[in-house]
């Protein structure tokens, strides 16, 4: 893991002094609110419906134990006494008092963390593949390089105010669970035909109000020209996103508007001059930053007779062993997803007292390290296999094992109007009727690999876009319905799910959804087929028929 | 006055300009003013990177408008000492803890045999 140096430290302190007093002359009447917002934002603090919200980095993913115990302190001591986890690998508290924000980056600096530039027009957290450096189909493991491009546009004066948001994402494996053709810049390490490294470089995804697939803007990019590449596409989108219009400012409406040819030719005219000023990144340079994501010891033999007989024996430990755990590059061991989608749990939430025990679990099971997944779940990435039973039963104490990854029930789900100011209609509300639906966990193990996604507004941070069952909460006057999309998805063949048809009113939304799975069971050629290949296969139409009628 | 004794103009522009022309605009001249219509048009500081790093401006940077104290010190990150904000605020409400980031660390230590700007020194 990144390591913070004698510079990082002293940038984190000069940065949480800066937003102290930035909060103070907000309070003493000095700044006003909307001079306090992009400041504010830049430091991750929103003001939402009920209270203010402070995002947290999680820079790529990637936590310590103690880190986590931070976590869990901070939702104790200036929370309500848990946090939730957000698509994009950060977590957010929903109840934190603005005069003490300050104090809780302070606490936060103490474990190399902070919230800088999780909000706000700037470059955002870079997220990668939660399996970077222990998926078996790597090229190379994504971490050094989202460090790289974080360091980079941490504070890079030129794109602090750009016209909106900016999100990074980058990937190491040809199978993308990064979701790079969903970002503003999708990054993707390649090897070029000469057997060298470098990326393809895609532009202008996105999902909200208006969602877009990237596309490839250079198919390959030298190593060395990547913080170039990246700092000329943010100064053509720093020229000539629109200011004028917050829904059409993303990078997406630009390319979209330029097309992606005039974009590129433009791009790469920026290109030219700013790799005059910008240092290429040398091996050596990289390097220093690579050794520091090295894997841990691993024991080169692990024992996986009783792993083995315990799958036979148990069948809550195997189905857990099937749904919850994926195979680790290194023989012998496995990356444990911990849920966090129990029925009766808002997704992505954790109380403190269950950090601290996700903290403890990894310190004896995972070598101190726990990722954070775009599906709002956990994962400890290295268990040995001999150690899987322990893991599970205590997991399962904490009901936190709940067999369901990637599975109905493990639904992506915004905050909706229970906390967001932009929400028009509840969503986390909406997930748990669907979980009451599906008590019965074997139903939803029958139905294998399904995502719903469900978003409280046309913003989209529950990517309803690329559910495979996809629910847009909105607002007619003044009642909330539900939109439902069929046949998104985030990983390969990405694509945007297409409108079933009239929005349903909130209480049809799980029977709706009871609805749409039946016809998949009853359509699909075997167990073997998942509902996207069902639906794929037969298109929306026997969908269709079947909630809305002939 | 230039060293051949010609009168070297000033430019005004706003945010608006692109970089490129700005500074084919800017080429010899004593000073480039910059009006900021609001202080989220972010576009100011393309156009003053733009400036410092060419060859061809090596005059003074004004930037005046809408500007937050805060930014003052992004803006003295490129070398930009003229700012005036023209909202009532002053440039002194906010002390300048961050006179430098990852960026002005890897730029600093020429981080490859690239010869840059900025290794030059910066422009006032």
């Amino acid at each position: 893991m990144y390591a913070y140096d004698e510079f990082d430290r002293h940038l984190l302190t000069r940065r949480v002094a800066e937003f102290r007093q930035q909060t103070v002359r907000y309070l003493e009447g000095r700044l006003s609110e909307d001079q306090f917002r992009p400041l504010r934002l830049m430091n991750g603090l929103y003001f939402e419906l009920h209270a203010p919200m402070l995002r947290v980095a999680i820079p790529y993913g990637t936590l310590h134990a103690d880190q986590m115990r931070m976590l869990a302190r901070i939702a104790r001591e200036y929370d309500r006494g848990y946090g939730h986890f957000t698509t994009r690998q950060n977590i957010q508290f929903n109840w934190p008092a603005v005069e003490m924000t300050p104090d809780i980056l302070e606490d936060l600096s103490k474990v190399q963390m902070h919230a800088m530039q999780t909000s706000g027009n700037c470059v955002r957290n870079i997220t990668t593949d939660h399996l970077a450096g222990l998926a078996a189909d790597e090229i190379e493991d994504p971490r050094p390089w989202c460090e790289v491009i974080r360091q980079w546009f941490t504070l890079h004066p030129e794109f602090l105010f750009l016209p909106r948001k900016f999100k990074i994402a980058v990937t190491g494996a040809p199978v993308d669970r990064a979701a790079t053709l969903l970002h503003d810049i999708g990054v993707q390490i390649v090897e070029g035909d000469n057997g060298k490294r470098g990326f393809r470089i895609l532009a202008g995804g996105g999902l909200g109000r208006t969602p877009v697939i990237g596309q490839v803007i250079r198919d390959f990019l030298p190593r060395e020209e990547l913080l170039a590449y990246l700092d000329a596409i943010l100064r053509v989108y720093n020229q000539l996103g629109r200011r004028d219009n917050k829904h059409k400012a993303r990078i997406k409406i630009l390319v979209r508007e330029t097309g992606i040819e005039r974009f590129r030719d433009m791009v790469e005219n920026e290109w030219r001059h700013v790799r005059e000023t910008v240092p290429a990144l040398d091996d050596a340079e990289f390097e220093v930053i690579r050794t520091q994501f090295a894997g841990p010891a691993f024991e080169p033999v692990v024992d996986t007779a009783d792993f083995t007989a315990r799958r036979l024996m148990d069948p809550r430990f195997e189905r857990w062993v099937e749904r919850n755990t994926v195979e680790h590059r290194h023989a012998g061991y496995r990356a444990v997803f911990v849920s966090l989608k129990a029925p009766a749990q808002a997704p992505g939430d954790l109380d403190a007292e269950r950090m601290d025990a996700v903290a403890s679990l990894a310190d004896r099971y995972s070598l101190s390290e726990i990722r954070t997944t775009h599906t709002q779940n956990l994962l400890l990435p290295h268990v040995r296999v001999d150690e899987l039973y322990e893991l599970f039963n205590e997991l399962a104490t904490l009901a936190l094992a709940t067999p369901n990854v990637g599975e109905l029930t493990d639904m992506i789900c915004c905050p909706g109007l229970d906390y967001c100011s932009l929400a028009n209609a509840h969503s986390i509300p909406v997930a748990e009727e669907i979980n009451a639906r599906f008590a019965a966990i074997d139903a939803v193990h029958d139905v294998g690999e399904l995502r719903i996604n469900i978003s409280g507004c046309m913003n989209a941070c529950g990517h309803h876009h690329v559910g495979h069952i996809g629910i847009l909460g909105v607002e007619k006057r003044g009642t909330e319905w539900y939109q439902l999309t069929l046949g998104g998805n985030s990983g390969e063949h990405a694509a945007l799910g297409e409108r079933l048809g009239p929005a349903v009113s909130r209480d049809a939304v799980a029977d709706t959804v009871v609805t749409l799975i039946q016809t998949y069971l009853d359509l699909r050629t075997d167990e073997d087929e998942t509902f996207l290949l069902t639906y794929r296969r037969v298109g929306i139409a026997p969908f269709k028929e079947r909630v809305y009628g002939p | 006055m230039d060293r051949e004794g010609k009168e070297r103009e000033s430019v005004d522009v706003d945010t608006s300009v692109d970089v490129h022309e700005l500074v084919r605009r800017s080429a010899g001249a004593a000073r480039v003013r910059i009006r900021v219509p609001v202080f989220t048009d972010g576009r100011v500081f393309s156009q003053v990177r733009a400036l410092v790093e060419s060859d061809v401006f090596d005059g003074v940077i004004e930037v005046r408008g809408d500007l937050l104290p805060d930014q003052v010190t992004l803006l003295e990150r490129y070398g930009v000492r003229e700012v005036w904000l023209e909202n009532g605020m002053s440039k002194d409400d906010q002390p300048r803890y961050l006179t430098g980031a990852y960026r002005e660390r890897r730029l600093a230590d020429g981080a490859s045999g690239r010869t840059t700007q900025f290794n030059k020194g910066v422009k006032q």
